[in-house]
């Protein structure tokens, strides 16, 4: 059996540990390895790890591994003009993923239900009009952008940043900035992440 | 934020991103209870919590 953890190009090395090799469709190199028995974590820290060692990763997400070699091939050969498009795209860049969280604090203090709502509903449009600006700034330090899944519980706004490898430390400093223009309304910042986002799905 | 939750959410996020994201070539395998993914519903508790530790933390200071 066969498991795949991603697309490459530009590989130079291939991390240690989940003896991995690579099968090559030209410019394209996909990383296989044996179906690794810490499931999806060791999958993900694979994929994390190869941005240290490629100029451009494709996640491919955690899944059923191929019978064969030659159903890998199969299976990839219809995708390869996809693939290496994207590939193109996130070469030299990082995932970063940015959420927004409802606000810390005390709730509203209200004397009835009426005013308890509206004073909730006035806190949500802060929220929200807080992000967009936030989003707004950080899209245009990012090559690319996402708005992940709609926002809902505690989370009101979920971005993901395709950013060039060098230019991540002020995409960070610039979320420092938003995150203390605003102390009140948590802003949780994570990455660099392979850039599964801007990975689309080929099935 | 506490490193604990930090490194927390940054283990939860990474499971996530395997399951939830990346190409698609054959099948996928997700967990999920009416239809929300059980990772993502971790990963937003834990941002939750991360929340609630910040603001604990505030007024354990001003305290």
């Amino acid at each position: 059996m066969i498991h795949l953890y991603a697309f490459v190009h530009g590989l130079r090395s291939l991390p240690a540990g989940e003896r991995l090799e690579t099968h090559g469709f030209g410019s394209v190199e996909a990383v296989i390895g044996p179906v690794p028995t810490r499931g999806a974590l060791a999958h993900g820290l694979v994929v994390e790890s190869l941005l240290d060692g490629a100029d451009a990763v494709l996640p491919v997400r955690f899944g059923p591994p191929f019978a064969t070699r030659d159903a890998l091939v199969q299976s990839t050969i219809p995708h390869l003009p996809s693939l290496r498009s994207q590939l193109m795209h996130v070469r030299g860049c990082v995932e970063v993923s940015v959420r927004i969280a409802g606000e810390s604090g005390q709730p509203p203090q209200s004397r009835d239900g009426a005013s308890y709502l509206r004073a909730l509903a006035a806190s949500a449009s802060r929220i929200d009009a807080n992000a967009t600006e936030a989003h707004e700034a950080l899209r245009a330090l990012a090559l690319d952008s996402r708005v992940e899944r709609p926002a809902a519980g505690d989370v009101r706004f979920e971005g993901a940043y395709l950013v060039r490898r060098g230019d991540v430390d002020a995409f960070a400093r610039r979320v420092d900035e938003l995150a203390a223009r605003t102390p009140d309304l948590p802003i949780l910042c994570t990455g660099p992440w392979a850039p599964s986002s801007f990975a689309r799905g080929a099935a | 934020m506490t490193a604990i939750a930090q490194n927390d959410i940054t283990l939860i996020e990474l499971v996530d991103r395997a399951l939830n994201k990346g190409v698609v070539l054959v099948g996928d395998i997700t967990l999920s209870v009416a239809d929300v993914d059980l990772v993502f519903v971790a990963l937003r508790v834990l941002v939750a919590s991360a929340s609630t530790l910040d603001r604990h933390a505030f007024e354990d200071a001003v305290a």
